[in-house]
């Protein structure tokens, strides 16, 4: 007679292919699991880059909207562990966002001097409302996480735009 | 053998799935993994879209500004030849409160940038390019950038102190085309 694998015989065992299978298959899934939390581990400086990047591109566009002599600029600054960017007008916060990850942001100025912002240590940027331009004159900021992302900014146009060179 | 049939035809028993069974379930779960694929490809054209629509609005506006602006308070300008280098389609020289400058088209950028005054125009648009993007890029997607009159003066004269700047933003096949009329400020002190 004959009897098919697992169906009379109740807890008869698992046979060793089904073993392999599934232990193939735990192991592809583990597999893609660390791969996709280190990729998302390696995202914090790039996102955070592209957070400061709209923040930047926010502050033009109140600067350029208000009327002459608001005063408004970008800061960013370090409370305790985590950064932040806050879009000020004169003394009122407009605006305050948490750059997530753990990261350090540099700013290196025109002149070359670089400035790590840290507890004591905070950058402002501003731009001209006539058009468009920075007033400020940083040449670019860097924020290292697990990767290194790097903002630049074009004094003389307002423009700030990510990467390499 | 009696007792199996008993359980129902083709069934799932404790025995495993049959055939048919998993032809079924194949074709079936392909059918809507397919239609969620392709909701999901639309919906990703869709930000795309609305994506470079917005990119294309604030781009084009910044740049509109900042021209604007540079014009308006420019105490002259005029073309300069940018067959002198291939990169350069298209450059105008502005002046203003005694400084020079460099408006250009490079490739599908707008690139701006103060040169030395004194100087031939081959060697401002040399110095403009030597600044590189890091100190003069204005805007990208750029396709077309035209002035309507070619010098100050005749902006002054034909057109009583006005210059037209034409620009064409193109991104994938999405346009914008930017037309401003700007007022020179300083047409007095010609």
């Amino acid at each position: 007679m004959e009897q098919r694998s697992g169906t009379k015989q109740k807890n008869a065992g698992i046979s060793l292919i089904e073993v392999i299978v599934v232990v193939l298959i735990i192991g592809i899934l583990s597999a893609g699991t660390v791969i996709g939390f280190s990729f998302i581990r390696q995202m914090d400086a790039s996102s955070a880059a592209k957070e400061v990047s709209s923040l930047l591109e926010r502050t033009k566009l109140n600067t350029i909207a208000a009327e002459e002599g608001a005063d408004i600029r970008l800061e960013l600054k370090k409370e305790g562990n985590s950064y932040y960017g806050v879009i000020w007008r004169g003394t009122t916060e407009l605006d305050k966002m948490e750059l997530s990850g753990r990261l350090t942001i540099t700013v290196t100025e025109d002149t070359g001097a670089v400035k790590t912002i840290d507890d004591s240590n905070s950058c402002e940027f501003s731009f001209k409302k006539s058009n468009g331009a920075f007033q400020s004159t940083y040449e670019k900021i860097e924020i290292a996480g697990s990767k290194t992302a790097v903002i630049y900014l074009v004094t003389a146009t307002g423009r700030s735009y990510m990467g390499s060179e | 053998m009696k007792k199996r049939r008993q359980k129902g035809r083709g069934g799932i028993s404790d025995g495993g799935f049959s055939l048919i069974e998993l032809i079924v379930t194949i074709l079936i779960s392909s059918v809507v993994i397919a239609s969620a694929l392709g909701f999901l490809t639309t919906g990703l054209k869709h930000y795309r879209n609305v994506n470079s629509e917005t990119m294309l609005q604030m781009e084009s506006q910044t740049a509109e500004l900042f021209i604007t602006e540079l014009f308006q308070e420019a105490t002259d300008f005029k073309m300069l030849d940018s067959t002198i280098d291939t990169e350069i389609s298209y450059a105008v020289e502005v002046q203003r409160e005694g400084k020079a400058y460099v408006l250009a088209l490079i490739g599908d950028e707008l690139w701006f940038s103060e040169v030395t005054a004194a100087g031939a125009d081959g060697d401002k648009l040399n110095e403009l390019k030597t600044n590189g993007r890091k100190k003069a890029f204005l805007a990208e997607y750029v396709t077309d950038f035209q002035i309507g009159s070619e010098s100050f003066a005749k902006a002054v004269s034909e057109n009583h102190g006005l210059v037209v700047v034409d620009l064409i933003f193109k991104i994938d096949d999405k346009e914008y085309y930017k037309n401003s009329l700007i007022s020179l400020r300083n047409t007095k002190k010609n």
